[in-house]
């Protein structure tokens, strides 16, 4: 279970967030410019809060009161963002073995079989389409053997046919795995399709939790 | 360095990878190209410096003598018009291919990083 209370002011913006996320899948919606990646972000170590506190299980990612801050790389979080961002200089072989560790539950082969990106391996990163660097990309963070995995809008830099291909595998790699996973996204289709359960969030902060989708009219 | 995309060196750190391996494995080899640009170019500007080799070396001939200083040395002598010829048709072609190989390995980081 993700436990998430934070306070930050920007000066222009503030974000003040509390929610808790399960096992399923969960996902934070809103408008862009609301905050939502400053909240992946902060749980995944690249911005500190002022106030609050984060766990994930027994591990505690950042705590204000206690004084705890886990580095970004001991929080065992896969993180994949909007673009790609494959490591350019290196092959779709060693960008998904980059972060591989020796007690991954997951081996190579299951990883490339799940997501179909056998045939990738040799090539460099620049060669494949926005549809499959994605593929690699969870991949690449599969193989990292996180506790959970953060989505920043993982699908909005697709065409319409590559982006419900990729919701497809994301939803494959929650049951296949049983990965927690939230995700951000400012499409309700999106949500509708993938989460068990979605916090909106507006100017923020969030107003409305529900752990059914909300039902397109 | 400082051209490299800051989200690849939070997904390395992301994917557990600490700052020093990240450094090595993801910034130092993106920016490769960049650093040795840097160093043909401080190179092609040596060609250029006077004061500061005459001053620190001295001219000795056959030891610290570089283009700059013999072109002086030669400029000098009454039989000098050849060799000052030679010498700055050697300095102009070193330019060139100094630059030539800059702009190709800014060219080549600029590629790496797309």
């Amino acid at each position: 279970m993700l436990n998430v209370d934070i306070y930050k002011n920007f000066g222009h913006f503030v974000l003040d967030v509390q929610f808790s996320a399960g096992a399923g899948i969960s996902a934070l919606l809103g408008p862009s410019g609301n905050g939502k990646s400053l909240v992946l972000n902060t749980i995944a170590g690249f911005i500190k809060p002022e106030e609050g506190y984060i766990t994930f299980g027994d591990k505690v990612f950042w705590d204000s009161a206690q004084n705890i801050n886990m580095r970004p790389e001991e929080r065992n979080v896969g993180y994949i963002l909007q673009d790609s961002c494959l490591f350019p200089h290196l092959s779709v072989r060693s960008n998904l073995l980059y972060g591989r560790k020796k007690e991954c539950r997951y081996s190579l082969v299951d990883v490339v079989d799940l997501l179909e990106i056998g045939h990738l391996l040799d090539r460099n990163p620049r060669r494949l389409s926005g549809g499959e660097k994605q593929r690699v990309n969870i991949g690449r963070a599969l193989l990292s053997n996180p506790g959970l995995l953060l989505m920043d809008e993982p699908v909005s830099s697709l065409e319409e046919e590559s982006c419900w291909k990729i919701l497809s595998f994301i939803k494959k790699v929650h049951k296949t795995f049983a990965m927690p996973i939230l995700f951000v996204s400012h499409s309700r289709e999106e949500v509708e399709f993938l989460a068990d359960q979605t916090a909106s969030i507006e100017q923020g902060r969030i107003v409305d939790i529900r752990k059914k989708p909300v039902r397109l009219k | 360095m400082e051209s490299i995309n800051p989200d690849l060196v939070n997904i390395s750190r992301g994917l557990g990878r600490g700052r020093l391996y990240t450094f090595f494995r993801i910034v130092l080899p993106l920016s490769l190209p960049g650093i040795l640009s840097g160093a043909v170019l401080g190179f092609a500007r040596s060609l250029g410096e006077f004061g500061a080799t005459v001053m620190v070396a001295g001219n000795i001939p056959f030891k610290t003598t570089t283009i700059p200083l013999a072109l002086y040395s030669f400029f000098n002598r009454i039989d000098g018009g050849e060799p000052v010829k030679r010498l700055v048709a050697v300095s102009l072609i070193l330019s060139f291919l100094a630059l030539v190989a800059s702009e190709y390995l800014l060219r080549k980081q600029k590629h790496a990083q797309r």
